[in-house]
């Protein structure tokens, strides 16, 4: 089999790629061991995580009513109704991406591939489905084969007690008890899942914060919700031993308070997640690897073989669909001959939780540790008639501003639907807005998108609905 | 008590400079307004005093660093820490200088200054002349992800080949349009970029693919030096006009005076017989004198003459003013050029000294060579250039004779200023070098 541009994986950076590609007359073939493009992203990841917290936060608003003087009677659950909902979702998903690449006269191969040389993949076939050939040959090969969950090998016991998040979003049953190692998105999300289909979670993570790396002031409110939704949380706290028992997972911690032994119906391992990029014959190519795993690339996707990019998980982090969707863009520009380089100034992230927290550009964590003089400009939620209509007023929007220049540089917000606030930020970010383009830019009350506008007004000290003046210099 | 010493603003568009010496360490006692470092910036090399009294308890920087206006350079133990004197030495009266987006920007950036004075100046005054501002603000906006332009107009940089630093935006706040990067793009000669042209960093030190290599790095004068010469010339369409002026009478003028006449230790050049030749004529023909501002549409005729000189230093072209030279004598011409020259080789300067020219003169008559074609110091609208004087056999009146020529270069902007005027001009100069008289007498 010959092709044009082979693309090796399937997922959201991999099919971005190979329609684009398609799109510019290039004749593209997509070569997944799965039995449909989509990738993690779609099959076991994004996608049916957000369809069930969607129906966790539903169910979460429903309860909340009570407020309001509306009360409803607890839920009656169907486990497998949900799953085969979630399931729904997923193949209406996939049937759409399979009508787009026959349009586009994208071939698609299932079989596992790996590298004969710089020009050659070898394919082995998957399930029963029979190859057409055993080799693939190209001109060029854009690497798109993403990520897998990071497990704690030496500690775990053999035992379908202990899941990762894609045997999390399968729902084997709702546990009695939950145990989430790691306190990063994944693991809250799948926590927050469970959490309101009825299970006691508790999260365990080693550092002194949830969702490290993000501002703090963003994760308080979180923090402060999830303190209420979930049994436990415990911060700098490293599990030293699981062991299975009968109906359990025995789980040894070590804390500030000293060693402590709890058994958990269930665990769920969300340490991280790693490139998949052994096994796979890069050895036999010029692709250089580095020690993390990840394949080295420049700006624009090539690796160190000329004939091969890499995109998306595999290529580096942040490891984000959407950033692996545009990268994957930006190879194929660049095979066509296009001057693309891949230079976001934002590259936003969303934790689907409830609330949720969204953040593009500078950190405020990271500015500090680059040394970089910024300052920000905070507008809380209590003060947005939005929020409190909803009766969620403990969000916030926040402006990382560029003290020479009075640019937006980052944004980061905490509350519901930021993850739909946030790409106004991006674009901002991306134009080098000055905060007076925010300000004068009328947005529509009441909504949430307006506390972006009032954050930069919080700025110049006036901001109308709160008083916070301007300190002088 | 114990204070922090920021870099105070150093003047409108300058927000760093490179460290070239050390003045003081720990455990020294300085006096109120001692200078603790020498800071070399925009083609100056200026002395930063600090106005706190007291024992140097920590020195923050190091020489050769690249420090920023606000960053600390020294902790002072003290009597007292007045914020006034910080804050009166930074605001600095900028009269001469027309003002520009890059000013605001100055103003608002962090450090204990009167910002909101210089803000407010900066708001209120006339249109802004476009060159000298685009080219310092390059110094504000030198990261290049701070250049406020959107993912179109770095799309289509990319793909002409237009480095955003160097492009003046017209959008809002001054943002890159596309529209200002193909304008770029069209002003560029050059081809665009290779699309193989990866952004990688430096190759090998020492080794390229041909040889081995001395990489160094450009010094701050170099750079602003390279990023003015591109934009004058970018911006402006020059024409050089060529002509000689006989100076046989001039010099013999000028040789016939006395040793030490100016005074001590000053010697009667042609510079300043030129000099006061250029400036009489400049009020003569004030389209010369002037600046253009299209995008006000308007001409800035200057109503004074200040006579930049092009001084030759180890660390590269710097530009002097001699303000209202054509007030001046021509003793106090000689005198004035002396102490420029000395002072700028030594680079004894404060950045006041090499603004607020009006025209520019370039003397390569030390050096040799006859004719060329000067860059335009932006914003001024010409350049005159002195080659060196040598005898040529001239034909007078059906005779030939020795005569002493001096070579002229006059190059200037042919958006305001045609070729005849600038005829007119250089006949003029070459009037009064020829006539000695007419210069001593034109007063």
């Amino acid at each position: 089999m010959e092709t044009q541009l082979a693309i090796l994986g399937g997922g959201p950076g991999g099919y971005a790629a190979a329609f684009l590609a398609a799109d510019l007359g290039m004749q593209v073939t997509v070569v997944d061991v799965e039995p449909t493009l989509g990738g993690v992203c779609l099959l076991r990841g994004c996608i049916p995580s957000k369809a069930l917290l969607h129906v966790a936060k539903a169910m979460g608003e429903v309860q909340h009513l009570s407020d309001w003087g509306v009360s409803f009677s607890p839920p009656k659950i169907d486990p497998q109704a949900l799953r085969a909902r979630k399931n729904q979702v997923v193949a209406t998903l996939t049937n759409g991406l399979g009508q787009l690449s026959k349009k586009r006269q994208v071939r698609v191969v299932r079989a596992r591939a790996t590298f004969e040389n710089s020009q050659t993949l070898r394919l082995e076939p998957v399930g029963n489905q029979p190859l057409e050939d055993d080799r693939l040959t190209f001109g060029h090969c854009i690497l798109a084969t993403g990520s897998s969950p990071t497990r704690l090998k030496a500690l775990e016991p053999p035992s379908a007690r202990v899941m990762d998040s894609t045997a999390a979003l399968d729902l084997p049953d709702i546990p009695e008890t939950l145990l989430v190692i790691g306190g990063g998105y994944i693991g809250l999300e799948m926590g927050t899942v469970y959490a309101a289909l009825g299970s006691r979670v508790s999260v365990v993570e080693m550092t002194d914060g949830l969702l490290p790396g993000a501002d703090r002031d963003l994760v308080k409110p979180l923090h402060k919700r999830l303190e209420r939704d979930f049994e436990a949380i415990w911060l700098n706290t490293k599990v030293t031993s699981l062991a299975e028992k009968k109906n359990a997972i025995e789980v040894s911690m070590e804390g500030p308070e000293g060693a402590k032994t709890q058994r958990f119906s269930r665990v769920l391992v969300a340490v991280g997640r790693r490139p998949n990029s052994a096994g796979l014959g890069l050895e036999n190519t010029k692709v250089q690897i580095d020690a993390k795993g990840f394949v080295t690339v420049d700006r624009q996707q090539r690796t160190a073989d000329p004939r091969i990019f890499a995109i998306g998980d595999v290529a580096g982090e942040p490891m984000l669909a959407h950033k692996a969707a545009h990268e994957g863009k930006v190879a194929v520009e660049v095979l066509a001959g296009h001057a693309a380089t891949f230079e976001p100034r934002a590259i936003p992230a969303v934790v689907f939780t409830d609330p949720e927290i969204a953040w593009a550009g500078l950190t405020e964590t990271e500015a500090k540790r680059q040394g970089r003089r910024i300052e920000t400009a905070v507008f809380p939620w209590a003060a947005s008639g939005r929020a409190q209509s909803v009766g969620r007023p403990e969000g916030l929007t926040k402006w990382i501003i560029d003290s020479e220049t009075e640019r937006v540089v980052g944004c980061g917000i905490v509350g519901v639907g930021a993850g739909d606030l946030i790409g106004e930020a991006v674009v901002a970010i991306e134009f080098g807005a000055h905060l007076r383009d925010l300000t004068d830019s009328i947005h529509p009350h009441p909504t949430l998108c307006e506390t972006l506008g009032f954050a930069a007004e919080v700025y110049f000290g006036t901001a109308t609905d709160l008083y916070r003046p301007r300190k002088k210099a | 008590m114990t204070v922090d010493f920021k870099l105070p603003e150093l003047g409108e568009n300058i927000t760093s400079g490179d460290v070239v010496n050390v003045l003081v360490k720990p455990g020294d006692t300085i006096a109120g307004n001692q200078t603790v470092i020498e800071l070399e910036t925009d083609k100056a090399v200026v002395e930063i005093p600090c106005p706190h009294p007291g024992k140097i308890t920590a020195v923050h920087v190091t020489k050769g660093q690249r420090i920023e206006v606000g960053q600390t350079i020294v902790t002072v133990e003290g009597e007292t820490a007045a914020s006034t004197p910080v804050a009166a030495e930074a605001k600095q009266p900028k009269v001469e200088e027309p003002p520009s987006p890059a000013a605001k920007q100055a103003a608002s950036s962090v450090g204990e200054t009167a910002a909101p004075a210089v803000a407010a100046t900066a708001a209120a005054s006339s249109p802004q002349v476009s060159a000298p501002s685009s080219t310092a603000s390059d110094l504000v906006v030198a990261e290049a992800s701070l250049v406020p332009a959107g993912p179109q107009a770095r799309r289509l940089a990319r793909e002409l080949g237009v480095d955003l630093r160097h492009v003046q935006g017209t959008g809002k706040h001054g943002r890159i349009t596309p529209e200002d990067v193909r304008a770029a793009a069209a002003a560029k000669a050059a081809p665009p970029a290779a699309i193989s042209e990866i952004v990688t960093p430096p190759g090998e030190p020492g080794q390229d693919a041909w040889g081995p290599i001395r990489r160094e790095r450009m010094s701050q004068i170099r750079r602003t030096i390279a990023s003015r010469m591109a934009q004058s010339a970018q911006t402006i369409p020059h024409v050089t006009n060529f002509d000689d002026a006989d100076i046989t009478e001039l010099e013999r003028l000028r040789k016939g005076v006395p040793e030490g006449f100016l005074g001590p230790g000053i010697k009667l050049t042609t510079m300043p017989l030129v000099m006061k030749a250029v400036a009489l004529a400049l009020r003569r023909h004030p389209l010369l004198n002037a600046s253009l501002d299209e995008q006000n549409e308007q001409i800035i005729y200057k109503q004074y003459v200040n006579l930049g000189v092009a001084v030759d230093t180890p660390r590269g072209l710097v530009v002097p003013v001699i303000r209202h030279a054509d007030q001046l004598s021509i003793a106090e011409l000689a005198r004035a050029l002396a102490d420029v020259a000395d002072r700028a080789r030594a680079a004894r300067f404060a950045i006041e000294d090499i603004r607020g020219g009006t025209f520019t003169i370039s003397n390569l008559g030390a050096v040799g060579g006859t004719y060329s074609t000067p860059i335009i110091n932006l914003p001024e609208v010409a350049i005159l250039l002195l080659g060196r004087s040598r005898w040529l056999p001239v034909v007078r009146e059906g005779q030939i004779e020795p005569r002493c020529l001096l070579p002229l270069s006059l190059s200037y902007d042919h958006r305001l200023v045609d070729g005849a005027t600038a005829a007119r001009f250089l006949n003029e100069v070459i009037q009064y070098l020829q006539s000695p008289g007419k210069l001593l007498l034109a007063g």
